[in-house]
C-alpha cells in the first residue's frame, strides 16, 4: 500500500528529476495570452482528487462544451491520499495537467515555485465574485493564481434527541465556550452511562482547534508568516479549555477518540456536540440518527472567530494550451458552474450569490448559517511549506491534550518545531 | 558449493568467448545497477543536498546530518525499531515450535493447519491492521474483554506509548510466522530420517532428539530466517502506519525509522534530511547482518 506507493513516488521523483535535468529548462513565458475564440478548437487536461464530486463535474464540462464545442476536456480523478504527492511528481517532470484543482496547505508552494498561471490577466474572471478571505487564501503577494470553487466553514453539529434527553436546551445562536462546556457536561452526566459523550473531543484543526485559539484573541501563524502562534497566550487558552474538559471526564481523551473517532461517535448518535464543518452535511444525510441531527453557529470566546477554506482551480504556468484552458477555468469560475456544482449539491459555491442552490440541495440541515460564517470568517491558516507543519500538528495535537501534565511544555515543541520550518521556507 | 563449481569460476574466460559472456550477463547486470547501486549512490550523494519542492537541489555540506544529531525524533525511532524487531525475532522459536508440530508424521488435518498457519501471508497488511486495531480497542477489544474476565483493566494499546508498541510488535510477529513456518518445514523435511533412527538407538527421547537433532540441523535455516526477519524488522512502516491511525497521541513515541523517513521525504518535503535517514537504515542493518553473520560461526551447523 503506502509503502509501495512511496516507493514508487520516490523513484518517480528520482527519475523525474533526470528528465528535468536532461531536458534543460525553457523560458516560461508567464504571459497567459488570448483567450480561445467560441469556434477555435483544442484539448484541455483536468485533474481532481474527489469522486464523490465527478458528476457534477461531467456537468460542468458538458455545460462548457455547448460555449466551446471544439474543445474538449479530459478530466482525471486521483484520490485524495495521493493527490498531491502525484501532483508534486508532475510538478517535478513539467507534466501537470492545463487545469487543476489545489488547497489551502499546498496552494502558496505551487504559486511561489511559479508553476500556477498568474490569473489577474484572465477574461471574465473577476475576484471580487468570491468572498474576500478566499480570494485572499488564492492570492500569492496580491496576484490572484487560482479561482476559488467552493468554500467550507465551521458550525456546532448537535444531538437533538441526546441534548433533550439531559434537559438541555438545543443552541438556537452561538453560545459561548462557557455555554459548550456546560452542556456537554450536563450530556456527559446524564448520558455517560450510556457510553454517550457531550461532544466527542478530538484533535480536528481546522474544524475545532484553529477556531478556538483565534476566539482565544491568537492566531495560528502571525500574518507575516514567519512565526508559529502555538505558545502564545491565546492557544494555550484555547489547549487548557479543552484540556480542562478532558480532565473533567466531560470529554473523552485523545487516547479514546485516537480508536473512536469524533466524526463517528457522532453519527452514531454516542456526543451531543460536535465542531465541525459544512462538508460533514454529505455523510450526517446517512448518519443512522439523522433524524435528530441539527446545526447552529460555531461557539464563540473572548472574541468571535471563525476558519473559511475551499478548494481554488489553477491553470499550469507552463501549459502547451493555455488558450483552450483559459476559456475552460473562466468557465469554472463562472456563476453558471457554480450554480451547476450547487444544486448537485456536491460543494458549497465560492460564488457569491450562489448559495441558495446548495441550500436548498440539502434542505434536511440549515446551512445558510455557514454561508452566513463566510463573511466574518478568517483565512485558513497557510505558508509555503503548510504540509510540512500540519504533519507536526498531527503528531503533537494529540501529544499535547495528552494529560500527561506537559502541556505547556509540548505546546512551546511544536511552536520550536514549526518555527524551523518557516525559519526554511523562502 | 561443490568443488567442481568452485574451478568453474575461476576458469578464465576464454579470449575467443569475446563479448558474449558480458551480453548474456547484461540484462541482469544493468538491473542491479540501474535499480540498486544506482539509487544507493544516487542517495548518498543526496545526503549533502538541500532540495527544492520541485527537484531543483543545491549542496548543503553536513547540514543534514546536523539535523539527524539534534533530531529528538531520532533515537527513539532508533530505539522502537530495534524494540520491534526483538519482538518479531522472537516469532523464529515459536515457528521452529509450530513447524516441528506440523510435520510430525501421523498428524491428522496436517493441511488443514498449514493453510491454517499460511493466512496470514496472504491477508492484506492494511486489513489485517484494521482487524487489529479492533481486536486491541480499549472498550470494545477481544483482547481487553479477557483481560476483563480475570480481572484486569486492559490499557489503551493503540494510543498508549510502548503498549503501542507491543501492539504493532506482537501483530509483526504474528504477520511473520507463515514464511518461517513454511521454510522451517522444509528445512525439516531436509533432515535425513536416518539421523533419527540413530539417536533412537542411542536411547535418545523426543526431547533430546528435538534439541540435539532438530534444533541444530534447522540452524541454517534459522540463520536464513534471522537475517530477513530483521531487515524487515528495520523496515517496520505500513503496519504502524495503518494500525495507528490518525490523531493517535502515541505516535510521536512509536514513529519506526522509515515512518520517520517517509515523514520527512513526503510530508516535511525534506528529501535531503530523509536521504541521511535512509543511509541510517541501511547502515543499521548492514551492520547488523554483517554481525549475524560473523556470529553464525559459532551456531549455524552445516551438514
Amino acid at each position: 500500500m503506502i509503502t509501495r506507493r512511496s516507493l514508487l513516488g520516490a523513484a518517480g521523483l528520482t527519475g523525474a528529476t533526470l528528465l528535468a535535468g536532461c531536458s534543460g529548462d525553457p523560458e516560461i513565458d508567464p504571459a497567459l495570452g488570448p483567450m480561445a475564440t467560441r469556434e477555435e478548437s483544442g484539448s484541455v487536461t483536468f485533474q481532481i482528487w474527489d469522486k464523490a464530486q465527478e458528476p457534477a463535474m461531467q456537468q460542468i464540462i458538458a455545460a462548457f462544451g455547448e460555449h466551446y464545442p471544439n474543445i474538449s476536456v479530459s478530466m482525471s480523478t486521483t484520490a485524495f491520499g495521493s493527490y498531491f504527492e502525484r501532483l508534486r511528481i508532475q510538478a517535478t517532470g513539467d507534466d501537470l495537467p492545463d487545469v487543476f484543482w489545489i488547497n489551502g496547505p499546498n496552494f502558496e508552494l505551487y504559486a511561489s515555485y511559479g508553476m500556477l498561471q498568474d490569473l489577474s490577466e484572465l477574461e471574465g474572471f473577476d475576484p471580487a465574485n468570491y468572498p474576500p478571505n478566499l480570494t485572499e487564501l488564492y492570492s500569492s503577494q496580491g496576484t490572484p493564481y487560482a479561482i476559488p470553487k467552493d468554500f467550507d466553514t465551521i458550525g456546532l453539529w448537535y444531538n437533538r434527541e441526546l441534548l433533550h434527553r439531559a434537559g438541555v436546551d438545543e443552541p438556537t445562536g452561538s453560545w459561548s465556550w462557557g455555554e459548550y462546556r456546560d452542556a456537554s457536561e450536563a450530556v456527559t452526566r446524564a448520558l455517560g452511562s450510556e457510553q454517550i459523550w457531550g461532544n466527542p473531543g478530538g484533535t480536528a484543526n481546522q474544524a475545532y482547534l484553529y477556531p478556538l485559539i483565534m476566539q482565544a484573541g491568537s492566531f495560528v501563524i502571525s500574518e507575516d508568516r514567519t512565526t508559529s502562534g502555538y505558545d502564545t497566550e491565546g492557544a494555550i487558552e484555547a489547549f487548557e479549555f479543552l484540556d480542562g474538559m478532558i480532565r473533567d471526564g466531560i470529554a473523552p481523551d485523545v487516547r479514546y477518540t485516537a480508536e473512536n473517532l469524533p466524526n463517528e461517535l457522532f453519527s452514531n448518535g454516542r456526543a451531543a456536540l460536535y465542531t465541525s464543518g459544512n462538508w460533514s452535511a454529505a455523510l450526517l444525510q446517512d448518519s443512522p440518527v439523522r433524524d435528530q441531527l441539527g446545526v447552529a453557529p460555531l461557539i464563540h470566546g473572548r472574541e468571535e472567530a471563525n476558519v473559511i477554506h475551499g478548494i481554488g482551480c489553477a491553470m499550469y504556468a507552463r501549459s502547451r494550451n493555455k488558450p483552450a484552458a483559459s476559456a475552460f477555468l473562466a468557465f469554472l469560475g463562472s456563476e453558471e458552474a457554480h450554480r451547476i456544482q450547487a444544486a448537485a449539491g456536491a460543494a458549497n459555491p465560492a460564488f457569491l450569490g450562489t448559495n441558495d442552490a446548495y441550500v436548498d440541495a440539502i434542505p434536511e440541515f440549515s446551512l445558510d448559517l455557514f454561508v452566513e460564517a463566510a463573511e466574518t470568517a478568517r483565512t485558513y491558516p497557510a505558508s509555503q511549506n503548510t504540509t510540512a507543519w500540519l504533519q507536526l500538528e498531527e503528531l503533537l495535537f494529540p501529544k499535547i491534550l495528552g494529560g500527561d501534565g506537559k502541556l505547556v511544555e509540548s505546546a512551546r515543541e511544536l511552536a520550536d518545531r514549526m518555527n524551523g520550518v518557516l525559519a526554511d521556507e523562502s | 558449493m561443490s568443488h567442481d563449481t568452485a574451478t568453474a569460476v575461476r576458469r578464465r574466460p576464454r579470449s575467443r568467448d569475446g563479448l558474449w559472456p558480458l551480453l548474456f550477463l547484461a540484462p541482469l547486470m544493468i538491473g542491479v545497477v540501474v535499480f540498486y547501486f544506482w539509487p544507493i549512490l544516487a542517495t548518498v550523494l543526496n545526503t549533502f543536498a538541500t532540495f527544492d519542492p520541485f527537484g531543483g537541489r543545491s549542496f548543503a555540506g553536513l547540514d543534514n546530518y546536523r539535523t539527524l544529531l539534534s533530531d529528538a525524533f531520532v533515537p527513539r525511532a532508533v530505539l522502537n525499531t530495534a524494540v520491534y524487531t526483538a519482538i518479531v525475532l522472537l516469532g523464529i522459536p515459536i515457528a521452529v515450535g509450530i513447524a516441528s508440530l506440523l510435520t510430525q508424521k501421523g498428524l491428522r488435518f496436517s493441511r488443514f493447519y498449514q493453510v491454517l498457519f499460511f493466512l496470514p501471508a496472504v491477508s492484506m497488511p492494511v486489513a489485517v491492521a484494521l482487524v487489529w486495531r479492533m481486536i486491541f480497542n480499549q472498550e470494545f477489544g477481544v483482547v481487553n474483554w479477557a483481560l476483563a474476565l480475570v480481572g484486569i483493566e486492559g490499557p489503551y494499546w493503540i494510543s498508549a506509548p510502548w503498549w503501542s508498541l507491543l501492539a504493532v510488535s506482537i501483530v509483526g510477529l504474528w504477520s511473520s510466522l507463515p514464511l518461517a513456518v513454511i521454510i522451517l518445514s522444509a528445512g525439516l523435511q531436509g533432515i535425513p530420517p536416518e539421523l533419527y533412527e540413530a539417536a533412537q538407538l542411542d536411547g535418545a527421547g523426543t526431547v533430546r532428539q528435538f534439541r540435539s537433532v532438530t534444533v541444530p540441523l534447522l540452524t541454517p535455516s534459522i540463520f536464513f530466517l534471522s537475517i530477513i526477519t530483521a531487515i524487515n524488522g528495520f523496515q517496520l512502516f505500513d503496519l504502524l502506519f495503518a494500525m495507528m491511525g490518525q490523531a493517535n497521541p502515541a505516535m510521536a513515541d512509536t514513529q519506526s525509522l522509515v515512518y520517520l523517513f517517509y515523514s520527512e521525504a513526503f510530508r516535511q518535503n525534506d528529501q535531503g534530511y530523509a536521504s541521511v535517514i535512509a543511509l541510517l537504515i541501511l547502515l543499521i542493518i548492514a551492520v547488523l547482518t554483517l554481525l549475524q553473520f560473523r556470529m553464525q560461526r559459532r551456531w549455524v551447523h552445516y551438514e
